[in-house]
């Protein structure tokens, strides 16, 4: 613990506090939120800040200290599925790609040179044209659109090891490969998914806010950060600018926590190869 | 390090200031209808140039059989002309046609104004009103205004020089006030038929005899009006020799072209916009007549489809805080399916009418009570569609939801893309699985009876859910024949008061007409008139 504290630093150790209030926020919301997140009334529209509603409300009269703990929920949801589904396909392809070489390894590299052809937000955006608006849609769109991202870094590191003697030795003896790969291959590249997982949970993140500010992610009435970002952005105009605000501040917030963690991490994974 | 905490503090301090600053609750009301304007200030110079926009976006063709919605009719209201011109004061007068006679109840005979020149500066003819007349039973021509009234024509001809005559099938009291609509337009006959495909597009364009003439169309971008010269009535020349519109739809670009004085005026001004504009020092936001609905239109599926569960969503349903927020003063309660003063003719007896109708205060146990003899089970949500880009839907339907809460019903909104949303008009396929969809609607004329009969008749065009009450169709029918316009308002009150007993669509404001000019522009109509009235031709300067 003495030794995370140290590598994470006083800033690290500051984003994982914030990383733990926002998703204790999100588990705990259904306790911590004071109202319904999607219930409001327009008599009770732009209230200001008070004991009754701390951030006050929005435009639909819907209390918005409730929406951010709620839009806690869908705002990290969203990234978590996009990671994990990337780090289990990426890192599948990445180690048969590289554990076969060859023919195996030209073909997957070319057809994930093909996905790195079209642009992320496009291939979401086409998801949903064809299976319509939703985070699940988004999220897996976006997720197939971060597969290649991921596979790649995982080759580079996975084919510098391959050739390693703890590699080749159990190859030599008869071992199957995929008990290699498995037991030996994947803990020492471990380390670089975690620390791609989180980086590109800042981007996942940044990216289904901003489908579900172009009202291609989460549906209204639900809460979602960026759905409150697009929401408030006429209330800014006019004047009452806490929930586009105090939203954006949350997605900020969180991603640069969440890259800061990831930065060291990463750091850490090197720091700890070198050793 | 220091110095990051204190760039984090800083931010978070400006931040949480900013949003500090938003305290203030709304407790605006709705507007009185005797304050809404028919006219803004006349003009008293000439205007080079105006700039206009679209709020809606671009018009996706000029040619009059296929205006239909609000960025169409609003650009060739300018440049094409009717057989009759519908007034700021919702009045119909002559227009391409110097008078009508109806010898009987189903002949309509229009002696043709002479004198009257296309831009090219060929005469109109004869010809060419029973060539435009007749394009709308042209199933080759595609015209959107083709069913109920034009398949209620038995012919068209020309019965002399220049007189041509409308014979009807059925007797229909409605049909001449139709004729300020792009249903009674004229085009040239023989631009129309060199066009080809390209017709009403930037390429082929139009022909037409109005105060207006099409410049440029940058596509995606806006579309010069160019001064007709030449123009028939010297009484209604165009002021501004040119006026170029937009197509800007984004709520807040709007507000911020129309505050800084990048465009100097619109109609139909985001509600969004609303605040910045009403305190805006670069112009005026008026606040006209209107003939426009918002309301809940049932596809008949689900708990929806039980008139007493749409009667006690009304009735739970707080339409005066609507008006009040949603729409920020700008709009009344609804008290009917008839928007309030959409009338030309029987003034007293469509007043009564209304006063008749229940009032629009909520009432949560009344509704309790109807909704007992509801038949259907209760317990089921009722989605409401609603197109996702338009946020201020989101907000109505959240108040009916609370108003639902109170009663025992579950009401859920449920957002898709314009484009999809487009469909529910038009598509019965689009409607399926849906309860209900939102609509910001118009009367195409001042006649509460064509209105009601598109509603409520059972082949109307906007009965969306099949809706059928003999009685009503009976009743329909009578007043679309009675020639004394107090008879026939007397009946149409009785089909209003039906309607509002079943409830096909349930009525939740009259929005008033709000347009924005910049200091220095003015003279457009501030009513509803904007779709079928040369407008831009009263817009000039205000000597200010």
């Amino acid at each position: 613990m003495k030794q995370f504290a140290e590598r994470m630093g006083t800033l690290g150790l500051i984003a994982c506090g914030i990383i733990l209030v926002v998703v204790l926020g999100a588990l705990l919301a259904p306790i911590i939120a004071p109202y319904d997140p999607t219930i409001g009334s327009v008599t009770q529209r732009y209230q200001g800040m008070s004991a009754e509603h701390w951030f006050g409300t929005d435009q639909a009269g819907r209390d918005i200290f409730s929406r951010l703990v709620w839009g806690a929920r869908s705002s990290l949801t969203g990234p978590l599925i996009v990671v994990v589904i990337t780090a289990i396909f990426g890192t599948t392809i990445a180690l048969t790609a590289v554990w076969f070489g060859g023919f195996v390894d030209s073909a997957l590299s070319r057809v994930l040179d093909l996905l790195f052809a079209f642009p992320n937000l496009l291939l979401a955006m086409l998801a949903i044209a064809v299976f319509g608006p939703s985070l699940t849609t988004a999220a897996l769109a976006l997720a197939v659109a971060y597969i290649p991202y991921s596979a790649r870094v995982v080759r580079s590191m996975a084919m510098r090891e391959r050739n390693l003697p703890y590699i080749r030795s159990p190859e030599l003896q008869g071992i199957p490969g995929a008990v290699i790969t498995v037991r030996h291959l994947l803990p020492n590249v471990a380390p670089l998914i975690v620390t791609g997982a989180t980086i590109n949970f800042g981007f996942a993140m940044i990216e289904l806010a901003a489908l579900s500010f172009l009202g291609l992610g989460v549906q209204p009435p639900e809460a979602d950060w960026g759905l409150m970002v697009s929401n408030g952005q006429q209330s800014l105009l006019n004047g009452y600018p806490a929930e586009s605000v105090l939203a954006g501040l949350s997605i900020v917030i969180t991603v640069a926590a969440v890259g800061y963690v990831g930065e060291r991490l990463g750091g850490r994974a090197a720091a700890g190869r070198k050793a | 390090m220091k110095k990051q905490a204190i760039a984090i503090g800083s931010i978070l301090a400006i931040a949480l200031t900013g949003c500090a600053a938003g305290t203030s609750s709304d407790t605006s009301s709705s507007i009185d209808t005797d304050d809404l304007l028919t006219t803004t200030p006349a003009a008293t110079g000439e205007l080079d140039l105006v700039t206009w926009n679209l709020p809606f976006g671009e018009p996706a063709s000029i040619d009059p059989i296929k205006s239909f919605n609000y960025p169409e009719n609003t650009v060739v209201a300018n440049l094409c002309e009717g057989l009759m011109q519908l007034q700021p004061d919702f009045s119909i007068e002559p227009g391409l046609a110097e008078k009508v006679d109806t010898p009987d109840d189903l002949t309509y005979i229009y002696t043709i104004r002479q004198g009257v020149e296309f831009w090219d500066g060929a005469e109109m003819t004869a010809d060419d009103v029973v060539f435009s007349l007749g394009r709308h039973a042209d199933a080759n021509e595609g015209s959107y205004w083709a069913g109920g009234l034009i398949s209620n024509i038995a012919s068209i001809e020309k019965t002399d020089d220049w007189e041509v005559t409308v014979t009807l099938t059925e007797p229909d009291a409605t049909f001449n006030s139709y004729m300020v609509t792009p249903a009674g337009t004229i085009v040239q006959q023989a631009h129309r038929e060199a066009a080809g495909d390209s017709y009403g597009n930037p390429t082929g364009q139009v022909m037409c005899t109005g105060p207006y003439s099409v410049g440029e169309w940058d596509q995606g971008q806006s579309i010069s009006l160019i001064k007709n010269e030449n123009y028939w009535n010297t009484a209604k020349q165009a002021k501004t020799t040119q006026v170029d519109i937009n197509f800007i739809v984004d709520s807040a670009s709007i507000a911020t072209a129309l505050d800084t004085g990048a465009i100097d005026g619109s109609y139909d001004v985001p509600l969004g916009a609303l605040p910045t504009l009403e305190n805006s020092e670069a112009g005026t936001l008026y606040l006209g007549n209107s003939l426009q609905l918002v309301a809940i239109i049932g596809t008949g599926n689900g708990a929806f489809a039980d008139p007493a569960v749409r009667q006690a969503l009304m009735m739970a349903t707080d339409r005066d805080a609507i008006a009040a927020t949603v729409f920020e003063g700008t709009a009344t309660a609804s008290r009917s399916l008839v928007p309030n003063n959409g009338w030309a003719y029987g003034d007293s007896e469509f007043t009564a009418g209304r006063d008749d109708l229940a009032e629009t205060a909520i009432d949560i146990e009344g509704a309790k009570k109807v909704l007992e003899s509801a038949t259907v089970d209760i317990t089921q949500p009722i989605s409401i569609v609603y197109p996702s880009e338009r946020t201020y839907y989101a907000d109505i339907i959240s108040e009916i939801a609370n108003g639902a809460r109170e009663i025992g019903l579950t009401v859920e909104p449920e957002g898709v893309p314009s484009a999809q949303f487009g469909a529910f008009f038009s598509d019965p396929a689009a409607r399926e699985g849906h309860d209900a969809f939102v609509t910001y609607n118009y009367m195409d004329v001042p006649d509460p009876l064509s209105f009601l009969r598109a509603i409520v008749g059972s082949d109307g065009s906007q009965n969306y859910s099949e809706y059928s009450n003999p009685e009503i169709d009976s009743l329909l029918s009578e007043a679309a024949a009675a020639t004394d316009e107090s008879e026939r308002a007397l009946l149409v009150n009785q089909v209003q008061e039906a309607a509002m007993e079943d409830l096909p669509w349930i009525p939740i404001v009259d929005p008033a007409v709000r347009l924005f000019m910049a200091d220095g522009v003015t003279g457009a109509p501030a009513s509803f008139v904007y779709l079928y009235y040369p407008w831009a031709a009263d817009l000039g300067a205000s000597g200010e």
